[in-house]
């Protein structure tokens, strides 16, 4: 969470043990009640976020908004969390099928060689 | 006409990590929308994010273009929620600039604008493309494809290294 982070107030019922949930956080990483459950709120966003945007449901850009992080960080979440990310097959084949009748040639500078130097 | 591409943050991140970004910047016309260079890399930088740093020392700064509106996206656009402000403004920008395609990775992103009939490339085929033009060497691109494999589909990163594979 960045410390621009904007909050507001929220009035919403706690069922009993995940208050204790947040006292045992709170205790343990030495914050008070309510920043305990910011921080429990946050993993579930996460965990969720990841989710939706694995399915393809959100983008990335959406998805660091939604968390208030960078696309950076998202991107790296998803690979601790061993989440997949990116296009699927299908749209690798579509795009690829697409290039294939006339791929583009024009460029701003000659091609490199295809031979490495040194090599006969 | 050098090919014209817009690159969205996952375009960026995945080519950046690929170790590929400044080949695609040499050999195409690359345009980045403003938010997507605020949201990875001026965000990035502030997280200390390397990659952050990395994708601003390849990126020229006439790259980053401001935001553009242009009708169609804006037509495009109503009713998606699931998009961020980075791929708008890359959506934008592309009819705006008149691009040639959408460097992206992004599921929903390449889903909308598959669907609109647009022209995308996921980073694993702009590595293939790259060879087949001849801006890389098909080894090169496979270390490449090795770098960006931890972040893209099992089933694209396997697609891709057949297809530089095969020659």
């Amino acid at each position: 969470m960045s410390a621009r982070m904007k909050t507001m107030p929220y009035p919403v019922r706690i069922p009993k043990h995940l208050l204790e949930l947040a006292d045992l956080r709170a205790a343990e990483e030495q914050v008070d009640r309510s920043t305990a459950l910011r921080q429990l709120l946050h993993v579930g966003a996460v965990t969720y976020v990841l989710d939706v945007l694995a399915k393809g449901r959100i983008s990335l850009s959406k998805a660091a908004e939604l968390l208030d992080a960078t696309p950076l960080a998202i991107v790296e979440k998803a690979r601790e969390h061993g989440v997949e990310l990116g296009a699927h097959l299908d749209a690798y084949r579509a795009a690829e099928a697409r290039e294939r009748p006339a791929p583009h040639r024009a460029g701003k500078r000659r091609p490199r060689p295809t031979t490495r130097p040194g090599s006969p | 006409m050098p090919f014209r591409v817009v690159l969205d943050s996952d375009g960026l991140i995945k080519l950046a990590k690929a170790g590929a970004l400044e080949r695609v910047v040499e050999a195409w016309t690359c345009l980045v929308p403003r938010a997507v260079y605020v949201e990875t890399v001026e965000r990035g930088l502030e997280a200390a994010y390397p990659d952050a740093e990395a994708i601003r020392l390849v990126l020229p700064p006439a790259t980053v273009r401001r935001a553009a509106r242009h009708p169609r996206a804006a037509a495009l656009l109503q009713g998606k929620r699931g998009l961020g402000r980075g791929e708008q403004e890359a959506l934008h920008l592309f009819f705006a600039t008149r691009g040639d395609a959408i460097v992206t990775d992004d599921a929903a992103f390449v889903a909308m604008l598959a669907g609109a009939g647009l022209r995308y490339l996921v980073p694993a085929l702009v590595l293939v493309r790259l060879v087949q033009e001849q801006y890389l060497e098909p080894a090169e691109a496979l270390d490449c494809l090795e770098r960006m494999r931890p972040f893209i589909r099992a089933e694209v990163y396997r697609a891709a290294r057949d297809d530089l594979t095969a020659g």
